[in-house]
């Protein structure tokens, strides 16, 4: 499968995340402490409050790799994608 | 244009990077997952065929039939995505110089599971085997594993390309 941002993209991102707040769907940068700043898409927020973000395809770091997100991981959200090859 | 732009601008203030989708480089690779995908195709198309040799088919009998043909459908997609894997990911120059055949071989691949997709043919699976096969037997080699052929002991008992680990 295609990766939804292939590489060496360019992506436009806001941290207006008080405004726009994060839902299910939305493509997140997430500083995570193994993999350092990460774009991700966002799946369910627990009913502790941490976020859990799902990979893209079957090669993608998985959500049981990835973990749980605290909001303050969160750094914004994808906003524009621009590939080389659109 | 705006791509080629946004570069220019990049070259010039540096915009900070992200990762995106996957490329961790895990390392982990084994063209076994493929050869076995291929194996399923041969075990679907001898079951399909069985099928296809009876005169009157039952409700069960088609519901089954497209049960195979799903299976087989499924596990070519699988045979190309791992094989691009590990073409895309872990072959690069020393293995190429080493064998300039590897492009080649892939792209045949890729053309062989289509037409082993399209068709309920076991002569195709059986020639997308050899060319898997033979993309093993590559792997191994530059990773430095001698290799050795022998019957899987299980349907649809064909030769598999397999690594000497002892």
């Amino acid at each position: 499968m295609s990766p939804r941002i292939p590489d060496k993209s360019y992506v436009l991102v806001h941290s207006w995340l008080s405004i726009f707040k994060p839902k299910h769907g939305n493509t997140l940068l997430i500083k995570h402490p193994k993999y350092g700043d990460i774009i991700k898409t966002l799946d369910h927020v627990d009913n502790r409050g941490f976020f859990w973000f799902k990979g893209e395809s079957e090669q993608s770091v998985s959500m049981i790799e990835l973990g749980p997100i605290s909001k303050e991981q969160i750094s914004a959200k994808v906003c524009f994608t621009l590939s080389a090859n659109p | 244009m705006l791509f080629n732009l946004v570069n220019k601008l990049d070259q010039k203030f540096n915009f900070s990077s992200a990762s995106a989708h996957c490329d961790i480089p895990c390392k982990i690779y084994d063209p076994i997952s493929a050869q076995i995908a291929v194996l399923t195709m041969i075990r679907m198309v001898d079951l399909l065929n069985e099928i296809n040799e009876k005169t009157d088919l039952t409700a069960n009998d088609q519901a089954q039939f497209s049960r195979l043909l799903n299976q087989k459908e499924e596990h070519g997609n699988k045979v190309k995505e791992e094989i691009r894997v590990i073409w895309g990911d872990y072959i690069k120059k020393p293995q190429l110089d080493k064998f300039p055949e590897l492009h080649e071989l892939t792209h045949s691949i890729m053309l062989a599971t289509s037409k082993a997709k399209q068709h309920i043919d076991k002569d195709a699976t059986l020639d997308l085997l050899n060319k898997v096969n033979r993309f093993a037997e590559i792997f191994w080699i530059t990773k430095g594993v001698e290799t050795f052929t022998a019957v899987c002991p299980y349907p649809p008992a064909q030769t598999l390309v397999y690594p000497k680990l002892n």
